[in-house]
C-alpha cells in the first residue's frame, strides 16, 4: 500500500497539475514540518525559513526524485539536518568559538538523505530481533493493517496487551534507529 | 506485563497510532509528546517510512522517476514558487488544457506558394514555442506487475526508463513495461507510435513488442508506429541497427540500416482461409529509404516528436486520421472526391481551426465543428 499522499502527489504530477501538486505538498507537510523544526529550534521564524527552503528544494529536484524512496522521510530528514545545522550555528555564534569547522548538513550529498538500504536493514533486523509474540503482533499491524481490536480477537489476547506489545516493539525499533543515526552522524564527522 | 508508566505513554500512543486505533485526543497528545523530543519523532518517522517501503519497491521508485522526469517550464515553476496558487483550478479535468487553443499563433512553413499566401491573407503571426511544453507526463498505471504509460489523445509524453532509454510517446499511444524493468530485463510493449532512443548495451538487448512484430535494438534511435486497428506496422531507423522479427513467422528476421523504413502490411482478416495460412501469405513487407524533407530537413516519420505533422501527397482521408489523433477530435468527410484530395504540407503549432483554414486554401471544402466532431463537406 502506498502512502496515499505520495500517490496523489505523483498522480498530480503525472497529470501535469504541478501547481496543485505543490499545493498538496505544502498543505500536507508544511504545518507538520514547521512543528518538527520548531521542536528543535524552539523558535518559529527560523523554522519557517528552513521548512520553506526544504519544500522549495524538493520541488526543484523533481528530476532527481528517484533518489528519494520516501518523500515524507526525505522531508523530515532534510528539515532535521537543516535544524541541527542552525542550532550548531547559533551555538557557534553564542560561544564565539572560532576555528572549529562547521558541519554543514544541508550541503550534504542528497543521497545521504535517502533512506538507505542500511537503515532499511537496520529496522528489519530490529524487527526480526523482537520477541516472537511481539514481532507477530507488530507485523500483523504493519503488514496487514490490522487494528488493535482485530489482533486481539484473532490472537485471543486483550487489547491492552496488544497496545503494550506494540509499544515495546516501537521502543526497540526507535532505539535501533537512534543508534543507527548516531553512527551515521559519527561516521560523517570522521 | 506491568502497567505502563507515564514515561512509556508516548510508546503506547505510537503503537495505537500504528494500529490505527488512536483517538483524535490521543493523537493530539502524541504530537505534543513528540514535539518535546524531535529526535524520537524523527526516528518514528523513519520507521513508518521503512514500513511503507516494504510494500513499495523498485517498481514504485521507477514509477516516480518516470512521472517526475518531465521538466517543468521555468516560468510555471516560478509562478508556483512565488505562491501564486490561488488560481489553481481544482475541478480541471486532466488534459483539458492541452486542447488546441483557438487563439494560439500558427507557424506556417514555406513549402507551398498557396499556403504561403494563406499565411499572408490570414495575417497569422509566426511564433516559436518552447519545446519544453510539448511533452507532458503521461498517465501511469500499474496492472499485474506491469507499468503502463499512456499518452491520451491530443497529447504526447516523454519518458526516461530506468536504463536511461528515452521514449517519446505519440498521442493516443500506450507503452507497457514490467514493473521490474532494468538493464537485464529490457522489453516493452507498444500500441501506437513511439520514438525510441535506446541506451545501447552490448550484453542486454532492448526489445519492443508490437501486435505484429518484435523489434530488437542493435543500435540507437528508431520510430515504431503500430496503432491498434491500423493497417500497417512501421519501423523507421534513424541511426544504429535494428532487427525486426514477425510475430507470425519468428524465423523471418529483417536487419535494418539507418534511414530505412520497414512497412509491414498487416493481414486483413479473410474468412475464406485458415488463419495461419493467410498470415504467411498476406503479410507483406516493404523496405524503403526515407527522404528527409528538403527545405527543412525534417524527417516525416519522426516529425511528430517536434509537434510537427508532415504530410506529403497524402490523401485527405489519411491526413484526417492523423489530425484526429493530433487534435483529439473525430473528422467525418462526407464527400468521396474530397477524401481523395492529395495534400502536402506541415502543421506545427496551428490550432485545429487554423489547420483547417490553411487546408481550405489548397483544397476546396467547407467544414462545420460540432463539439469534438468535424464535418467536412463540399
Amino acid at each position: 500500500m502506498l502512502d496515499p499522499i505520495t500517490k496523489v502527489f505523483t498522480d498530480l504530477i503525472a497529470e501535469n497539475r504541478e501547481s496543485e501538486a505543490y499545493q498538496l505538498l505544502y498543505s500536507q507537510y508544511h504545518a507538520t514540518l514547521l512543528d518538527f523544526s520548531t521542536a528543535y529550534l524552539k523558535a518559529r521564524e527560523p523554522a519557517e525559513e528552513i521548512v520553506n527552503d526544504v519544500l522549495l528544494k524538493v520541488w526543484q529536484m523533481k528530476g532527481n526524485i528517484v533518489e528519494i524512496s520516501n518523500l515524507r522521510a526525505y522531508l523530515f530528514t532534510a528539515v532535521r539536518n537543516a535544524s541541527l545545522d542552525q542550532l550548531a550555528r547559533w551555538k557557534k555564534e553564542q560561544r564565539l568559538l572560532s576555528g572549529i569547522p562547521l558541519r554543514d548538513l544541508t550541503a550534504e550529498d542528497p543521497e545521504s538523505l535517502v533512506i538507505s538500504m542500511e537503515l532499511y536493514d537496520c529496522i528489519r533486523n530490529a524487527i526480526n530481533a523482537l520477541p516472537p509474540r511481539c514481532r507477530q503482533i507488530y507485523e500483523m499491524v504493519r503488514l496487514e493493517g490490522m487494528r488493535n481490536k482485530d489482533v486481539s480477537e484473532k490472537l485471543n489476547i486483550s487489547v491492552n496487551t496488544i497496545d503494550v506489545q506494540l509499544a515495546i516493539a516501537l521502543k526497540r525499533l526507535v532505539q535501533a534507529v537512534n543508534i543507527f543515526n548516531k553512527e551515521r552522524t559519527l561516521s560523517k564527522e570522521v | 506485563m506491568n502497567q505502563m508508566k507515564d514515561s512509556n505513554r508516548v510508546w503506547l500512543l505510537m503503537g495505537r497510532q500504528l494500529s490505527r486505533s488512536i483517538s483524535a485526543e490521543e493523537e493530539k497528545e502524541l504530537k505534543e509528546l513528540l514535539k518535546q523530543d524531535p529526535e524520537l519523532w524523527y526516528s518514528y518517522e523513519l520507521i513508518q517510512a521503512v514500513n511503507n517501503l516494504d510494500n513499495v519497491t523498485d517498481g514504485f521508485i521507477d514509477e516516480i522517476k518516470l512521472l517526475l522526469d518531465a521538466h517543468t517550464a521555468p516560468e510555471k515553476l516560478n509562478a508556483i514558487l512565488n505562491g501564486r496558487l490561488e488560481d489553481v483550478r481544482q475541478e480541471t479535468p486532466p488534459y483539458e488544457d492541452e486542447r488546441p487553443e483557438e487563439t494560439s499563433p500558427a507557424r506556417i512553413r514555406k513549402y507551398s506558394p498557396l499556403v504561403r499566401i494563406a499565411a499572408v491573407v490570414a495575417g497569422i503571426a509566426v511564433t516559436a514555442w518552447a519545446g519544453l511544453t510539448l511533452f507532458k507526463p503521461g498517465k501511469t498505471t500499474v496492472v499485474h506487475g506491469m507499468n503502463e504509460i499512456a499518452a491520451p489523445p491530443g497529447s504526447k509524453t516523454q519518458i526516461t526508463l530506468a536504463d536511461g532509454t528515452e521514449i517519446w510517446l505519440n498521442a493516443g499511444s500506450k507503452l507497457t513495461y514490467p514493473k521490474n524493468f532494468s538493464l537485464e530485463n529490457r522489453e516493452v510493449s507498444l500500441v501506437g507510435e513511439a520514438f525510441f532512443k535506446v541506451k545501447h548495451n552490448d550484453h542486454h538487448t532492448f526489445i519492443v513488442h508490437t501486435q505484429e512484430a518484435d523489434i530488437t535494438d542493435l543500435g540507437t534511435s528508431f520510430n515504431v508506429k503500430a496503432y491498434a486497428g491500423g493497417s500497417t506496422t512501421e519501423t523507421t531507423l534513424i541511426e544504429g541497427a535494428l532487427e525486426v522479427s514477425l510475430k507470425k513467422d519468428p524465423s523471418r528476421k529483417i536487419r535494418m540500416k539507418p534511414n530505412e523504413k520497414l512497412v509491414l502490411r498487416n493481414a486483413a482478416p479473410d474468412a475464406g482461409k485458415p488463419a495461419a495460412q493467410q498470415a504467411e501469405a498476406e503479410q507483406e513487407l516493404k523496405v524503403t529509404e526515407i527522404i528527409p524533407y528538403q527545405q527543412t530537413n525534417d524527417i516525416v516519420e519522426t516529425a511528430w516528436i517536434e509537434n510537427k505533422l508532415i504530410f506529403r501527397e497524402e490523401r485527405f482521408e489519411d491526413l484526417a486520421a492523423m489530425m484526429e489523433k493530433r487534435y483529439n477530435v473525430s473528422i467525418v468527410i462526407k464527400n468521396e472526391d474530397i477524401k481523395d484530395y492529395q495534400l502536402t504540407g506541415i502543421f506545427k503549432n496551428e490550432s485545429l481551426e487554423e489547420a483547417l483554414k490553411v487546408l481550405q486554401v489548397i483544397a476546396p471544402f467547407k467544414y462545420s465543428i460540432q463539439n469534438d466532431r468535424i464535418i467536412i463537406h463540399q
